[in-house]
């Protein structure tokens, strides 16, 4: 889940609208974007290649994001499961038939870790990371203006070699996100219709009872 | 030899020359029409299939993952994904000759060194028929007719029809069930929308598999 929340705080970071449009040159510019943002709600539709599958595996969901720590990341479909942290306390819920269960294949000791730098990242403040070392990346001819976060942890590169967190059109937006792994894959997170600013409730932030 | 000693060599003699209960023979007929349901238990090679995963572990532990599975001329091949789409597990049981298992990829907790095996023979008995024709075909003292086949190692597997088609597999190995599987919905192109499977026993466990895709 590392990437989740760093997503969180970078797409957090991405909402300030009020930022010049390079504000992502340097880590100044992000530092002062991420100061600016509130809330930020957005539904994604998540693409998942293989090789052996002649059609992505696709995934569809909501994020809700509330600074300073609250975070709703839900997936609707094939498979329901919702990750929730609010003040700092993260739950992971999958649901089983019509029931909500807790998801013991989150590995949320690892989450603190991580929850330990979302302060970090909302503050823009990256180069602080103990889990990734990040670099800004203008635009070139193969791909878009963006973030590369490398696992510093061998054990987690293994998992994850890197992710890439693209800039939209829009001065202070992200788009997409793309996972790369080691060997095959990559998985593929398009962000639509997302709101900024607006007011979210508690409860987005809740288990559901 | 001392009693102890005997009496387990006995009962592993028991074991070793013990037979599933007989199946009530049925007619000729009967019995051609059951031999061709029971193979609709199983999809027709090459195939490809994405299944959600939720498994109920020992202690109640539940987990949810994203499953994908192929069959073909090289083997039975299985990946599974956690939501956020990363690969935790790629295997590839070899077919035929070459046999052997070849792990692509396995990250913790499934690089545990009895996972690979588990999962492929998850796999292979939920939608892999097994080999040749069954041994037996026939009903249960209860009335429901059954196909199964006999295997070396004193393992068994047999399918058991419910009014509608397949409606279980069940695995024996030594007169114990190793895995049920419930076949739950109406099939398309061999996949049922709801596969349960569940391993009886201290360490055993339940996938509640869904079926997303196929090809």
């Amino acid at each position: 889940m590392h990437w989740l929340l760093a997503i969180a705080g970078f797409l957090a970071a991405g909402a300030a609208g009020a930022a010049p449009p390079a504000w992502y040159q340097d880590w100044d510019g992000v530092r002062r974007a991420a100061a600016a943002v509130r809330t930020i709600e957005t539904s994604f539709v998540q693409t998942r290649t293989l090789k052996i599958l002649k059609k992505p595996l696709v995934s569809r969901g909501v994020m809700a994001y509330r600074r300073p720590n609250d975070l709703r990341w839900e997936y609707q479909s094939p498979l329901a499961t919702l990750l929730v942290v609010r003040k700092g306390n993260a739950q992971r819920l999958l649901k089983h038939g019509e029931t909500w269960v807790t998801d013991s294949s989150a590995k949320l000791e690892a989450m603190k870790i991580v929850l330990g730098e979302i302060n970090l990242w909302l503050d823009g403040n990256f180069s602080a990371s103990k889990t990734f070392r990040p670099e800004l990346r203008p635009a070139s001819r193969d791909q878009p203006a963006h973030v590369a976060l490398v696992p510093l942890d061998p054990s987690l590169a293994k998992i994850i070699s890197r992710i890439a967190i693209v800039f939209g059109e829009r001065p202070g937006t992200v788009s997409a996100i793309d996972i790369f792994e080691q060997g095959e894959g990559v998985t593929h997170i398009a962000f639509e219709n997302p709101r900024y600013g607006g007011d979210i409730p508690d409860n987005r932030f809740e288990t559901p009872r | 030899m001392s009693p102890r000693l005997a009496a387990a060599s006995l009962l592993a003699l028991c074991a070793a020359c013990a037979h599933l209960p007989p199946l009530a023979g049925i007619s000729a007929q009967d019995r051609n029409v059951a031999a061709i349901r029971c193979q609709q238990a199983f999809p027709t090679q090459p195939w490809r299939a994405t299944h959600t995963i939720v498994a109920t572990l020992p202690l109640g532990y539940v987990g949810g993952l994203v499953g994908v599975a192929a069959a073909g001329p090289e083997g039975l091949r299985a990946i599974l994904l956690s939501p956020e789409g990363i690969s935790l597990y790629d295997g590839l049981q070899k077919r035929g000759g070459s046999g052997g298992l070849v792990i692509q990829r396995a990250v913790p907790p499934f690089d545990r060194s009895d996972f690979a095996a588990a999962l492929m023979a998850d796999v292979g008995n939920a939608f892999l028929p097994p080999a040749g024709e069954p041994s037996e075909i026939g009903q249960y003292a209860t009335g429901e007719t059954v196909c199964r086949w006999s295997l070396p190692s004193h393992e068994a597997t047999e399918v058991e029809l419910g009014t509608s088609g397949p409606a279980r597999i069940r695995t024996y190995r030594n007169l114990n069930v190793t895995r049920q599987i419930e076949l739950l919905g109406v099939p398309d192109g061999g996949f049922f929308p709801q596969v349960r499977l569940t391993v009886p026993g201290a360490g055993g466990y339940t996938l509640d598999m869904r079926l997303v895709d196929h090809d």
